[in-house]
C-alpha cells in the first residue's frame, strides 16, 4: 500500500525538479534574444481551447457560467450555494456537512445523477456516487469559473454526466500572485480562516492555499415522532409515546471541521509545452448522529482524509491543434466506526425481531455469543488512478474535433457496507470523439459519442447530436438529442449490509444487491434559444426539454426475500421504474456595467414516473410509488448586485423553490422562500494593498426546512475581513 | 499552327524595345547619366540572430530583383570578431536591428544611415546617445505600428467602445499623452496604470478592467512579456475584456486581434526606400517612419468564446489602408 500511495507524490516532485532545471536553461536562452525578437518570437498559447469557455451559441447543450465576479458578489461560503443561481438547480443540506446539489431533483444526499469535474478531474465518488462537496480539497476562493452543463453530457464527460454536469476551473497561479487572507466569523459557531500565497520560482508560477472552516451545523432540530426510546438510570429501556402532531426537540450533531491545503503550479517550458501540477488535501472530523436514542444513528465522528495529485501536460501546435495527457490519483478515507447505544439483544427486541428482551438475550446465549453493543462501521476507503489523453484537431476548414481515451482504476474498501474486507476493484476504459461541423454558414452540427467499458457495468455507447443555427449574430437556436447513462455505484452493485456478530451468525440482512444492475438510461431532447441585446446589456438563455429516464436504480423493500432467512425483509437494489421530465427554463442576465448585475433564473419541470415501493407485497402486488414529487415544479432565483460610490458593494439574492421530495433519508418538504443580503466595503491600505469587510446574511425571511423536516434553516450571518497584499 | 514571328523579326522587336527603354531612362532618370555608377550599399546585421540574417537576405533579394539600378551590397556581420565597415565607402548604410544600429552609429559617424527593423523606443534611445549626429543623415523604419493605426483598428472592431484600458511601462509611458489625445478624437477615454519592471501586472489590471470595454496592449517588453503573458491574458479573459495586441505572437497567445508588420513586409518597405535613396547622388534621409505594409491577425477561437462577431481580416486591412490614404 505504501508504495502505490507515495508514487504520485514522488512523480510530482520529480517533475517539479525537472521544471526547475529547465528554468535555469531557459534563462540563458532568453538572454540571447534581441529587442526585435520581442515582436516576432512566438509566445505560448495561454487562451488555448482547453482554457476557453465554449461560446454559448455553439454548445450542443445549455450552459450556465458563474464567473469570479458573481462568486465574489454572492457571498457564498460553499460551491453548492452558487448552484442555487442556476436555472433548475436545487441545493439542500442533508446535514451541516453534507450538501446535495441536483439539477431537476431526483436526489438523495449524494445527488448521483450529475458529474462534477474540477480542472478536468472527476470528483464523483466511486462508492456512494455523487459529490461530497465538503470533502473536496478546493476552497471557493480559488475558483475562477464554474460552467454548468444543463442537460446530459455523457458524450463528452462520460457516464454520470446524466441530468447535468459541472466543470469547475480553479484560478491559474499567474493570477494569484501575492498574498490573500480572509477571516470570517458568524453564528452557528462558523469560523473560516483562509490564506493564499502566490509566487514564482523562475518560470514556474505557483499558488498555495491553507484554509480552515468549522461550524456546528443545524445542531438543534424538531421532529414529529410518535415514539422515543430512552434508557433510564437503571439501564432499562423505556418507550415514551407521543400523541400525533407533537414536536419533539432534540439535538443533532452535524458539526464539521475542515482543514484544507491546495497547491497549483503552472509552468511553461521553453518549447511552450504547458505543465499543470495540482496537489490537495482535505481532512477533519464531521459529527454524525443525534441525542435522541436511535440505535442505528448514535453520536459519532467521521474522520475524513482526502488528498489528490494531478499532473497535466499540454502541447499546442496551433489554435485548433493540441494534445494533452493528464494523470491523477485521488484518495478518500472516511473512518466512521461506533457502537450502537443498544445491545444486540435490545435491538432485536425494539425492532420486533424478538418478542421480548429476555427472549432475545436467551437466543444470544444459546448461540454462544454475548449480548454486546453492535459495531456500526460506515468507513470507506476509496482510491482512484486515471490517465487520459485528449487530442483537439481541425479536420478541414469546416470541421474540428476532439477525441481521446482514458483508463481508470478504482479500488474501494468498506467492510461495513460490503461484508468483505477485500478491496473491490473497478477498471474502466473510455474512448470518445466529439466533432463540430460548420455545415453551412450559419449552421453548426455537433456530433459526439462516448464508448465506455467498466468491470461493474459492461460496455456502453452514449451518442449526442445537436444543431445550432445562428439566426442573427446575436440570436441563436439549438436543437439536440442525446443518450446518457449513469453507472451503478460500487455501493449500489455490491452492498451487503447485515446485522450480526463479527465472525458470527447474521441476525438480519438489511440491504443487498444480488442482481447484476444495468446503468440508468436517459434519452434527452432539447430546444434552446440564446439571445443577446448588447445595447441593453441583456442576455437571454431559454430551453424546452423532454427527458426520459429508464431502468432507474433504486432500493425498494423486498417483503419476501430469500436472502434474509430471519424475517425475509430486505432493501434490495434493482433497476426499477421510469420517469419522464418535461419542462422549460430561462436565465435572463443584465450587466449594464461591471458594478451592476442582475440575474433572473426560472425553471418549470413536471415529472411523471413510477418505481416499485415494495416487492412481493402480499397486499398489493403492484406496490408502486409516484415519482412526480421528486422534481419541484418551479425553481426561481433572482440575484442583484450594485456597487455604490465609496466602494460599497450591495448584493441580494431571492430564491423560491416549490415543494419536493428528497430521496434516501430526505423528506417531502413544502416549498420555501429565502432572501440573502450582502454588503461589502472595500478599502485601500496603500502600495497595492487592498482590504474589505463584508457582512452576509442568509435567509432573513422565515425559517424553512432543508432536505429533511428536522433540518431547520434559520437566519445565518457572518462577518468577513479580507486583505490582499 | 505556329504563331510565333520569324526569328529575325522577333530579334528586331526586342532590340527596338531595349532601345526605347534606354531612351526613356536617359530622358527621365534623375541620374541622367548613360554610364550610371554602381551604387554601394552596406547592410549591418547581427549574424547571431536568425531574424536579422533572414531579414537581410530578403532585403538584398528585393533590392537586386527590382534594380533598375546597378548596386553592390556588402554585408557586415557585427557578431564576427573582426567586423568593420567595408573599405570602399558606402553610399548608404542600412543597419538591421538595435545592436547593428548602435554599432553603425559608433563606426560610421555621419554617413547616411537607415536603421530598420528596430523598435521606435530603441532607436530614439540610441539617437539620444549620439546628440552630434546630423538628422538628415539618419532615419529609421520601425518595427512598431503607428499609434493611430492601432487605435483605428480598435475603433473599426469596437466602434461603440467608450473606455480603453492599458498598462504602461517605462517603454510606453511616453506615448500615453498622444494615445489619450487620439482616443479623445474617437470619443474614447483611456484608463491606464503605470507599471514598474518588477510589478505584478494582475493587481492594477483588475481595477482597470473593471471600467474598460477593450484593452490595448502597446509594445513594452517590461510589461507585455512571456513572463506576464498568462497573468494578463487570463485576467482580461476573466473580465471578458477583449485585447488588441501588438504582434502576431500576442494574438496567437490569446489577444483578440492585432495589426502588425511581418519581417518580409518591413524588408519590402526598406528595399523601396533604399532604392529611392540610392538614386539620389547624396542620399537625404527622410524622417523616421513606421512600416508602410501591415497585416491583421485575429484569434477566432477567442472571438468565438467571447461571442464576438468580428469583421474579416482582409476587410480591416483595406479599411486601414483607406483611412491612412484619406489622412492629410
Amino acid at each position: 500500500m505504501m508504495t502505490t500511495r507515495s508514487l504520485p507524490w514522488l512523480l510530482s516532485s520529480v517533475l517539479l525538479f525537472h521544471a526547475a532545471s529547465a528554468v535555469a536553461a531557459n534563462e540563458t536562452q532568453l538572454a540571447d534574444l534581441t529587442a526585435e525578437d520581442y515582436f516576432f518570437t512566438p509566445m505560448p498559447m495561454v487562451l488555448s481551447a482547453s482554457r476557453l469557455a465554449q461560446s454559448q451559441y455553439q454548445t450542443p447543450v445549455a450552459v450556465t457560467i458563474i464567473d469570479r465576479a458573481m462568486i465574489d458578489a454572492s457571498g457564498a461560503l460553499d460551491i453548492p450555494d452558487l448552484l442555487r443561481l442556476v436555472p433548475g438547480f436545487q441545493v439542500s443540506h442533508a446535514a451541516g456537512h453534507t450538501t446535495s446539489a441536483t439539477y431537476h431533483g431526483l436526489a438523495d444526499e449524494y445527488a448521483r445523477r450529475m458529474q462534477v469535474l474540477i480542472d478536468n478531474r472527476p470528483v464523483y465518488g466511486p462508492v456512494l456516487g455523487g459529490v461530497r462537496w465538503t470533502d473536496i480539497p478546493v476552497d471557493i476562493e480559488d475558483i475562477e469559473r464554474i460552467e454548468v452543463v444543463r442537460g446530459p453530457n455523457t458524450a463528452a464527460y462520460g457516464a454520470n454526466s446524466f441530468l447535468g454536469a459541472i466543470n469547475i476551473t480553479t484560478i491559474h497561479s499567474a493570477q494569484a500572485k501575492g498574498n490573500k487572507v480572509l477571516l470570517a466569523s458568524g453564528n452557528k459557531d462558523m469560523q473560516k480562516y483562509y490564506a493564499r500565497h502566490g509566487g514564482e520560482l523562475g518560470e514556474l508560477n505557483y499558488r498555495l492555499t491553507l484554509a480552515h472552516r468549522e461550524d456546528e451545523g443545524f445542531k438543534s432540530y424538531k421532529e414529529n415522532i410518535d415514539q422515543v426510546i430512552t434508557r433510564d438510570n437503571l439501564g432499562v429501556i423505556n418507550y415514551i409515546s407521543y400523541p400525533p402532531g407533537i414536536e419533539v426537540s432534540g439535538e443533532g450533531v452535524d458539526s464539521k471541521r475542515v482543514s484544507l491545503l491546495n497547491f497549483r503550479g503552472d509552468y511553461i517550458a521553453p518549447n511552450h509545452d504547458v505543465w499543470e501540477f495540482h496537489v490537495g488535501y482535505n481532512g477533519g472530523p464531521r459529527q454524525e448522529g443525534r441525542s435522541i436514542l436511535d440505535w442505528a444513528d448514535p453520536q459519532r465522528t467521521r474522520e475524513v482524509e482526502s488528498h489528490f495529485q494531478q499532473i497535466k501536460w499540454e502541447r499546442t501546435f496551433s489554435a485548433d491543434d493540441s494534445i494533452s495527457i493528464q494523470f491523477h490519483h485521488t484518495l478518500m478515507d472516511q473512518s466512521e466506526r461506533s457502537f450502537s447505544d443498544l445491545s444486540i439483544g435490545e435491538i432485536l427486541f425494539v425492532e420486533g425481531i424478538a418478542p421480548s428482551l429476555a427472549a432475545a438475550q436467551a437466543y444470544i446465549a444459546s448461540i454462544g455469543e454475548t449480548d454486546e453493543p453492535l459495531l456500526l462501521d460506515f468507513s470507506t476507503h476509496e482510491q482512484r488512478y486515471e490517465i487520459e489523453l485528449q487530442h483537439n484537431l481541425r479536420l478541414d476548414q469546416s470541421k474540428r474535433m476532439a477525441w481521446g481515451m482514458s483508463v481508470r482504476h478504482d479500488r474501494v474498501n468498506g467492510p461495513g457496507w460490503f461484508n468483505t474486507t477485500d478491496d473491490i476493484i473497478n477498471n474502466q476504459h473510455r474512448l470518445f470523439a466529439n466533432m463540430e461541423w460548420q455545415a453551412l454558414d450559419k449552421t453548426i452540427i455537433n456530433f459526439g459519442t462516448m464508448f465506455e467499458h467498466s468491470d461493474l457495468a459492461g460496455s456502453h455507447i452514449s451518442p449526442r447530436l445537436a444543431v445550432n443555427y445562428q439566426l442573427h449574430p446575436n440570436h441563436g437556436l439549438r436543437a439536440g438529442v442525446s443518450r446518457a447513462i449513469r453507472m451503478p455505484t460500487v455501493l449500489e452493485q455490491k452492498i451487503d449490509s447485515r446485522l450480526g456478530f463479527i465472525d458470527g451468525p447474521t441476525l438480519d440482512v438489511s440491504t443487498i444487491s444480488p442482481n447484476k444492475l444495468t446503468p440508468e438510461r436517459m434519452r434527452s431532447f432539447e430546444l434552446g434559444y440564446l439571445g443577446n441585446w448588447p445595447e441593453k446589456h441583456l442576455t437571454l438563455d431559454a430551453k424546452l426539454f423532454h427527458d426520459e429516464i429508464e431502468d432507474r436504480i433504486h432500493n425498494p423493500k423486498d417483503l419476501a426475500s430469500p436472502y434474509d432467512p430471519v424475517d425475509n425483509r430486505v432493501l434490495i437494489y434493482t433497476n426499477t421504474g421510469a420517469v419522464d421530465i418535461n419542462g422549460a427554463e430561462f436565465a435572463l442576465s443584465w450587466r449594464p456595467a461591471t458594478r451592476t448585475m442582475a440575474n433572473l433564473s426560472y425553471a418549470y419541470a413536471k415529472a411523471n414516473g413510477w418505481a416499485f415501493n415494495a416487492l412481493n407485497n402480499p397486499n398489493d402486488p403492484h406496490d408502486t410509488e409516484n415519482l412526480q414529487d421528486d422534481v419541484p415544479t418551479h425553481t426561481i432565483s433572482l440575484f442583484l448586485m450594485h456597487r455604490l460610490p465609496g466602494r460599497w458593494d450591495v448584493s441580494s439574492t431571492f430564491y423560491k423553490v416549490r415543494a419536493m421530495r428528497w430521496l434516501g433519508d430526505g423528506d417531502k418538504l413544502p416549498g420555501y422562500k429565502r432572501l440573502d443580503f450582502r454588503i461589502k466595503k472595500g478599502f485601500s491600505i496603500g502600495n497595492n494593498r487592498e482590504g474589505h469587510v463584508a457582512l452576509s446574511l442568509q435567509n432573513v425571511l422565515d425559517e424553512y426546512q432543508e432536505f429533511r423536516a428536522e433540518n431547520i434553516f434559520d437566519t445565518r450571518g457572518y462577518l468577513e475581513l479580507g486583505l490582499e497584499f | 499552327m505556329d504563331r510565333r514571328l520569324p526569328c529575325n523579326k522577333q530579334h528586331a522587336l526586342v532590340a527596338l524595345g531595349q532601345w526605347l527603354c534606354l531612351l526613356l531612362c536617359l530622358l527621365f532618370s534623375p541620374v541622367s547619366n548613360a554610364t550610371e555608377p554602381v551604387r554601394h550599399l552596406a547592410i549591418i546585421i547581427n549574424g547571431n540572430s536568425p531574424i536579422h540574417t533572414d531579414f537581410s537576405s530578403t532585403l538584398s533579394r528585393n533590392i537586386q530583383n527590382s534594380a533598375s539600378l546597378p548596386s553592390k551590397i556588402s554585408i557586415v556581420d557585427i557578431a564576427q570578431p573582426s567586423s568593420r565597415l567595408p573599405d570602399q565607402a558606402a553610399d548608404l548604410i542600412v543597419s538591421v536591428g538595435t545592436e547593428a544600429t548602435s554599432w553603425s552609429l559608433e563606426q560610421a559617424g555621419n554617413k547616411p544611415q537607415l536603421a530598420t527593423l528596430i523598435p521606435q523606443q530603441s532607436y530614439q534611445a540610441l539617437i539620444q546617445q549620439h546628440p552630434n549626429h546630423d538628422a538628415s543623415h539618419h532615419s529609421a523604419i520601425f518595427i512598431d505600428q503607428p499609434l493611430r493605426r492601432q487605435a483605428e483598428l480598435l475603433r473599426l472592431i469596437f466602434p461603440k467602445a467608450k473606455k480603453i484600458g492599458t498598462l504602461l511601462g517605462p517603454g510606453s509611458q511616453s506615448q500615453a499623452a498622444r494615445l489619450e489625445q487620439l482616443l479623445g478624437t474617437f470619443s474614447m477615454t483611456l484608463a491606464a496604470a503605470q507599471l514598474g519592471s518588477q510589478d505584478n501586472p494582475v493587481a492594477p489590471l483588475d481595477s482597470i478592467l473593471n471600467s474598460s470595454d477593450v484593452f490595448l496592449a502597446l509594445p513594452d517588453p517590461a510589461v507585455f512579456n512571456r513572463h506576464s503573458l498568462a497573468g494578463i491574458l487570463l485576467t482580461t479573459y476573466r473580465h471578458r475584456v477583449p485585447v488588441i495586441g501588438f504582434s502576431q505572437a500576442y494574438v496567437q497567445a490569446g489577444a483578440l486581434a492585432a495589426v502588425y508588420s511581418s519581417a518580409d513586409q518591413i524588408a519590402e518597405h526598406t528595399a523601396q526606400q533604399v532604392l529611392a535613396l540610392l538614386r539620389q547622388p547624396v542620399p537625404r534621409l527622410p524622417s523616421p517612419t513606421h512600416p508602410a505594409y501591415f497585416s491583421i491577425a485575429i484569434n477566432h477561437q477567442v472571438a468565438r468564446s467571447l461571442s464576438l462577431e468580428l469583421p474579416d481580416a482582409k476587410w480591416l486591412e483595406q479599411r486601414l489602408i483607406q483611412l491612412e490614404q484619406d489622412q492629410p
